[in-house]
């Protein structure tokens, strides 16, 4: 992000852990402007060369979407666009902006841009590679979903072998601090039939140039029968030797889908999440093991409903939490609808009971547009209350967005809270955004 | 007089059970159902007679579906006014067709000109289950050498815009239950599939950490998606850290929360924040020092203010010879260089 930052984080013996920091320098912020008057200028041609183009026989797409926001003053603006000629290419653009908005450190006549994907992605016609470089977000194997300034190549042989291999440096902190900051690693799988993949992977990292994190992993996702469904991955800390994490997951839903259960289990060590550069990683490691069911039931054609309820250990205590939600389509299309939710978290110091309301109201519909309203609200009420944090969270939300056939869309909306931080929170959004696809057939 | 209100309360149950069915969807206000293909089929009526035209189509152009007058052409005494298609064939189903015709990539015309002529050979459901007339993968790949396509996920041959298709997946990428919860595994097992239909973006708004893109901000106005930090998530953000260990630090570093407190006035590294601990949270040896069984429990929430800089509060006492003394757990053991490598230098000075 942005703000004054890095030189803050430079303490005494330069302990700098900034690599992970969310903030960035002003520098950044000239070289980001760039990119973006790049970027608008190719969205606007894009969107004014593409008016004239029809549904043709074009092998190549194009989409962009402009968002824009107000309090906090921020914006998007997307692009994406392929070609299936050789090789087949995609490439995607997602930059945000930022304007005098505090609340991301940004005073008044403060602006800044700060693009979270701008990658290409270049495949070869028979599938034998794919390779994506730019920035975008890796997640595969034992790699948790990561920010990457860097490359990701995959290469299938007909075994369906996957061979990948990645690097680059994390997307976190400003570039001062992301000196010597950098991970590698590969992943090989092995598909199962038509069954799922089976993967094993190894990755490490460094953090001002020092090893932070080294990481074995395996991870399979299969489909066992037609209704039963599984998937675990595991990883394994290597500077810190220790189980970092496992997720494991089996469900099962009938055959027309109204019902699905689901178990789960996910067990963390948080020191071991952590970079191996921080000090906290050397206290013991609490553990924190979460296991439970979830259902889903399609009860009437309008009707859905959840049901889930969890057993958690933290901090060296055992608590539970769950959720019952019910959503009700007020229309056979489900372009009207409510929501209610009732949530019990009850786990170490974290005690709270949660009552949320949602719906969506269409107003008004025609063939070149549609108006909806949109109440929101939440309360949640906290077993310990004091005079300083109130009796009870408050939060409610109304929109009111109007849709155009065109690919318009205007939004605005009142907000209000009450919570511990803020007694009372009051404030105004409002968005304008587009969003458009040309593409043809061949 | 106990009659009546008997017959009285049957009457508004049932009125009530009937709004509700209505509600529920389970009484419709147009009831489709499937249509009738194999009650034509078997009177042998040619698929022509109410697809007139279908076999010159190409990849664009009408969908070749029969109106209402090509019905009352044979139905000549039709029993209900309304338009036949409002009832008789599943909505769900044209949409479906549409949405093909407008993202697929297929023509009737060069599979006649190819020499299949008989419908049925690719819809072969027709005669069945009209629900399923439309041509799934194992009928195209029949003919159509696509497995290599199928096993690298190489599905732009045919499918224009997947997505845009609202082509569901199937079975284990369902994304029906708690999907929010289960998709990480998913997409770290077979990252791959989940790029048919999914980009860059998608992952970014939540997982591009740097700026706050989360769809309960921006897409404010559809308050049914689901996303891992909802709308007021603030006021419970600190207990769902307490509650679940490790899972913020998944995605976010502890330096995250630091740089957030710091920037509100309510982190370690704030000259003018008042303590907020309580009395005995730190002493000399001897004395109840609760902040030790605290940061074993709970570690990352001391890190949420004191991490960066603030780490180095804990190393004043926590040093080789100092009153805090060792604070490593027994068993612990690291590959990091004690001379070279933070955190290990704090403390290990000369490599002691």
């Amino acid at each position: 992000m942005h703000g004054e930052s890095s030189s803050r984080r430079k303490a005494p013996e330069h302990v700098d852990h900034g690599p992970k920091s969310g903030t960035g320098a002003r520098g950044k912020i000239r070289s980001a402007r760039a990119g973006w008057i790049l970027a608008a200028a190719v969205g606007l041609g894009l969107l004014l060369s593409s008016q004239s183009s029809t549904a043709a026989a074009q092998p190549h797409s194009v989409g962009a979407e402009l968002w824009g926001q107000l309090d906090p003053n921020v914006g998007l603006i997307i692009i994406e666009g392929s070609t299936r000629k050789y090789p087949y290419v995609d490439a995607e653009a997602l930059i945000w902006g930022g304007a005098g908005a505090p609340q991301f450190g940004l005073r008044d006549n403060e602006f800044t841009f700060e693009p979270l994907v701008i990658s290409v992605k270049v495949r070869d016609p028979k599938g034998i590679s794919d390779t994506r470089l730019g920035r975008f977000i890796l997640g595969t194997g034992a790699v948790r979903a990561t920010h990457l300034d860097g490359g990701h190549i995959m290469l299938r042989a007909p075994s369906k072998t996957h061979f990948e291999v990645f690097g680059g440096v994390p997307v976190e902190g400003d570039i001062e601090g992301r000196r010597n900051d950098w991970m590698a690693g590969g992943r090989i799988s092995q598909g199962l039939g038509n069954r799922g993949m089976l993967g094993v992977s190894y990755y490490n990292r460094y953090n001002y140039g020092q090893r932070s994190d080294e990481e074995v992993g395996a991870d399979f996702a299969v489909r066992v029968a037609h209704w039963l469904d599984m998937s675990a991955k595991f990883s394994w800390e290597i500077v810190n030797p220790g189980l970092a994490e496992v997720l494991g997951t089996i469900s099962a839903q009938t055959k027309n889908r109204k019902l699905r259960g689901e178990l789960f289990a996910t067990k963390r060590s948080p020191i071991r999440l952590l970079q191996q550069t921080s000090l906290f990683t050397v206290l013991g490691d609490p553990g924190a093991l979460k296991t439970g069911a979830n259902l889903f039931w399609r009860a009437a054609p309008r009707l859905d409903l959840w049901l889930e309820g969890a057993a958690q250990e933290a901090q060296d205590t055992w608590g539970w939490t769950g959720f019952l939600r019910g959503l009700l389509r007020t229309d056979d299309e489900g372009k009207g609808s409510i929501l209610g939710e009732l949530r019990r978290q009850q786990v170490a110091v974290s005690k709270w009971t949660g009552i949320r309301l949602a719906a969506v109201i269409p107003l008004y519909e025609d063939h070149q547009g549609t108006v909806g309203l949109m109440p929101e609200f939440e309360i949640v009420i906290p077993d310990v209350r004091t005079p300083e944090t109130g009796n009870a969270w408050p939060w409610g939300r109304l929109a009111l967005r109007w849709a155009h056939e065109k690919g318009w869309s205007l939004a605005a909306a009142a907000e209000a809270s009450s919570n511990q931080y803020q007694r009372i929170d009051v404030r105004g959004l409002a968005r304008l955004s587009y969003q458009r696809t040309w593409h043809g057939k061949q | 007089m106990r009659n009546v209100l008997a017959i009285t309360a049957l009457i508004i149950l049932a009125g009530f059970a009937g709004a509700c069915a209505k509600m529920l969807g389970l009484e419709q206000e147009k009831e489709d159902r499937s249509f009738e293909h194999r009650a034509h089929v078997i009177e042998g009526i040619n698929c022509l007679r109410c697809h007139a035209g279908i076999k010159e189509t190409g990849e664009t152009g009408p969908l070749h579906f029969p109106s209402t007058a090509d019905c009352v052409e044979c139905h000549q005494d039709p029993h209900d006014p309304s338009t036949c298609s409002d009832c008789h064939g599943r909505a769900r189903n044209r949409h479906a067709a549409e949405m093909a015709r407008k993202h697929l990539r297929f023509s009737h015309a060069e599979h006649v000109e190819a020499g299949v002529t008989e419908c049925v050979r690719c819809h072969v459901n027709v005669t069945v289950d009209s629900d399923r007339a439309r041509v799934q993968h194992p009928t195209c790949f029949g003919c159509h050498a696509h497995k290599g396509q199928w096993d690298t996920r190489d599905c732009g041959g045919c499918h224009v815009d997947l997505p845009g298709e609202m082509a569901r997946p199937e079975s284990h990428v369902i994304h029906d239950g708690n999907f929010l919860r289960e998709h990480g595994v998913q997409a770290n097992a077979q990252g791959d599939l989940c790029t048919t239909c999914h980009t860059q973006r998608q992952c970014a708004a939540c997982h591009g950490v740097t700026v706050p893109t989360i769809p309960s901000r921006l897409k404010f106005d559809q308050p049914m998606r689901d996303t891992m930090h909802r709308a007021n998530f603030i006021s419970v953000h600190d207990q769902q850290a307490a509650a679940d260990p490790g899972a913020c630090v998944v995605c976010h570093s502890e330096l995250f929360c630091v740089d957030c407190h710091t920037r509100l006035g309510i982190s370690g590294q704030n000259p003018v924040r008042g303590n907020p601990h309580p009395p005995e949270w730190s002493g000399p040896p001897g004395s109840s020092n609760l902040h030790g069984p605290a940061a074993r429990v709970d570690p990352l929430s001391c890190a949420s203010c004191h991490s960066g800089a603030g780490e180095m509060l804990c190393v004043n006492c926590h040093v080789v010879g100092g009153p805090g003394g060792n604070p490593h757990p027994p068993g612990f053991s690291s590959r990091l260089d004690k001379v070279n490598d933070l955190p290990c230098r704090l403390c290990h000075v000369g490599g002691l």
